[in-house]
């Protein structure tokens, strides 16, 4: 029987959802002391409209459903999915009042694929957008990246349990530290002092290839923050092509990866244990894939004859797979170019490289090479078992942080995940194609989408229908939270139309 | 009757042909104009066909000059997209305001060989430039404050006060 949502569970969701969108708020203030401090006065009424906005809201949810109950896995689930579209349409009014956008749809798919790291982009004449609203787009990717609901964990949720349930439902199951607090405190101190770093790196690097000081460092913040949370946006059209520099998408290239690494052997690898990056399971799978994805990407180009050179080779085959791997989306070359001339066979590497995606538990999107190992292992095992007499009993072991043996809910759970992003693959794919694009561009844009990657072959743009907006808004945010939390809202929204 | 059989087939492979030669013709490239440059966007779209061949462009060059020994980088768009020139500084001396939130950069003319992957700079995709010439000086651009917009943000604040208030009062009984 199906239990209908009672008011209480209505207030539970309100109430935290009033707090994420409280946390929004504490992030619009960077963007509006920017525009303060560097005189845009018009940018900077747009944030403050959006701030305050934000404020009423937060305060009025917690007047009108205050309870001091703690979430369930229900709640944490429906809250999270909730508080992913609550932000985008939130996070998306600076964007729309900056007039870079011909619709709030179109800000609001802007604001998803900030929030979700994805990287697609529907904005307009970026090279004369102010420097408070791009930094609130690569902004969207870092509080993203990073788990909105990490933030509301550090600073407004007072108990742990309640605090897991909403960890959990933002596609992060595996706890860095025992105390969930201290894992969000960690996510985020270890992400400010790589955004240090990182972003001083940059800016060297963009002075060295003739940026002015003080625009190094904006673009060194920017690169870093898109970079590292594998989202994709940069503050000028042209994505990284923008640069035309070498240097910095190397720097860009060993950011990403790090971005996309899993942040329990980030704390591993802070802690000197330096050579788990050669043992670690998930670690061995990516590297391993992305090798083999190379491969296949220059074997492509090589055979199209599309480059001369192994430099060229290296900067455009190299670092789009990695871009592609990573879930970024950094492109340095145009999206048209992906169809007209790479061919089949480097494309086919870079759809699967997207697919594929990062390390669990980090900011990257996709399968997941966690996963992808686990069901090779699952796959080997049940081989093994078919050719073996029927007492046989084997064990598929893994050193994952650990050592591990891989359980059968485990490989069930990553075969089901593995399917749900097939299937949305392919549903993002017909959408396409009903709406007159082509097979090849339609799955290419649709993987590109719910991998939450954000490389474009031309499909995005300001002119494609608004049902395929709509449909790569949906992808993104399921695919960001790894399906579960969606499944959860719509067995809620389910409940309470058929529940006693 | 087999005589028959073969005259079918021939018939048929014959259909066959024809279908084939048409649905050629029909999407064979002599249609096609002689590929006319536009835009920048035209250059991007027909890379492959006008690799390695003299272009002339205009647009507005947009965020840094970005210099590397003794030649530049500069970005130029117009309303269909953006392109990279790569420049001699001398050629480039005379660019002196670039587009951003508060300019409008100088509107130029760039004459110059389109390489889709040049090889001597790394697979950049970009135009070498021969001739750089402003057409149109660049500007300030005086962005007005929307009145309604301000008047919403008192609105808002006073709103915001007032259920800020309003949670103090519900605390403290």
């Amino acid at each position: 029987m199906i239990l209908r949502p009672q008011l209480k569970d209505f207030k539970i969701i309100g109430f935290y959802l009033g707090k994420i969108v409280l946390g929004l708020a504490i992030f619009m203030v960077f963007p509006l002391v920017v525009a303060l401090l560097i005189g845009e006065i018009g940018p900077m009424y747009d944030f403050i409209c959006s701030f305050l906005f934000c404020i009423i809201f937060g305060v009025a949810t917690h007047i009108f459903c205050y309870t001091e109950e703690e979430p369930k896995w229900s709640h944490g689930m429906i809250v999270v999915s909730l508080a992913w579209i609550l932000l985008s349409i939130v996070g998306a009014l600076p964007l729309f009042l900056s007039g870079h956008f011909n619709s709030y749809l179109d800000a609001t798919f802007e604001a998803m694929s900030g929030f979700t790291t994805s990287g697609l982009s529907l904005a307009n004449d970026l090279a004369h957008m102010s420097y408070a609203h791009n930094l609130w787009r690569h902004l969207t990717h870092f509080i993203g990246g990073q788990g909105i609901v990490v933030v509301i964990l550090t600073f407004f949720v007072r108990g742990a349990s309640g605090a897991f349930r909403l960890y959990v439902g933002e596609a992060r199951d595996e706890r860095v530290l025992p105390n969930i607090r201290q894992t969000a405190r960690f996510i985020w101190g270890v992400s400010i002092i790589y955004l240090i770093l990182g972003t001083t790196c940059l800016a060297v690097v963009g002075m060295l290839e003739g940026l002015s000081v003080h625009k190094a460092f904006f673009h060194g913040v920017c690169i870093f923050m898109a970079a590292f949370d594998t989202g994709g946006f940069l503050p000028q059209q042209q994505n990284a092509l923008y640069y035309h520099s070498l240097p910095l998408e190397i720097v860009s290239m060993a950011i990403m990866i790090l971005g996309s690494i899993n942040f329990r052997l980030h704390y591993v690898l802070w802690t000197g244990q330096l050579n788990e990056i050669r043992r670690d399971f998930e670690m061995v799978t990516f590297f391993s894939s992305v090798m083999f994805l190379t491969a296949l990407v220059t074997l492509g180009l090589i055979r199209m004859n599309v480059y001369s050179g192994w430099v060229t080779m290296f900067r455009k085959g190299f670092f789009q797979v990695v871009s592609a791997h990573t879930g970024t989306g950094f492109q340095n070359i145009y999206p048209v170019q992906f169809m007209h001339e790479w061919g089949s066979l480097a494309l086919f590497g870079i759809i699967f490289a997207m697919a594929l995606g990062g390390c669990a538990n980090s900011t990257t999107g996709g399968i997941k090479a966690l996963r992808l190992g686990v069901v090779g292992k699952s796959f080997i095992n049940d081989v093994k078992q078919y050719v073996s007499p029927e007492s046989a009993v084997f064990f598929q072991k893994i050193h994952h942080i650990k050592d591990m043996i891989l359980s059968e809910k485990q490989m069930r759970a990553a075969c089901m995940i593995m399917l749900a992003y097939l299937g949305t693959f392919m549903i993002g794919g017909i959408v396409g194609m009903l709406c007159g694009y082509p097979f090849v561009e339609s799955f290419f844009e649709s993987t590109s989408a719910t991998a939450n990657v954000g490389l474009s072959c031309g499909i995005t743009s300001p002119s494609m229908p608004n049902i395929l907006k709509v449909t790569y808004i949906v992808q993104m945010w399921a695919g960001r939270l790894e399906f579960i939390s969606v499944f959860a809202l719509i067995g809620f929204i389910l409940a309470m139309a058929k529940g006693r | 009757m087999i005589l028959k059989r073969i005259q079918n087939k021939s018939f048929l492979f014959l259909l066959w042909l024809i279908f084939l030669s048409v649905s050629a013709w029909w999407s064979s490239p002599v249609w096609c104009d002689e590929l006319k440059i536009d835009k920048i966007n035209d250059i991007i779209e027909n890379a492959n066909d006008i690799d390695g061949q003299k272009v002339t462009i205009q647009g507005e060059v947009i965020g840094d000059v970005m210099a590397r020994k003794d030649h530049v980088w500069f970005n130029i768009q117009d309303e269909s997209g953006a392109m990279g020139v790569w420049a001699t500084g001398q050629l480039a001396e005379q660019i002196l305001v670039t587009g951003e939130y508060s300019y409008h950069g100088d509107w130029v003319e760039v004459a110059g060989t389109f390489s889709k992957a040049d090889k001597e700079l790394n697979g950049e995709v970009c135009v070498r430039a021969e001739m750089v010439d402003v057409l149109r000086r660049g500007h300030l651009v005086d962005h007005k404050v929307n009145s309604a917009e301000v008047n919403v943000a008192l609105i808002l604040s006073v709103l915001a006060a007032a259920l800020l208030l309003l949670r103090m009062v519900i605390e403290r009984r």
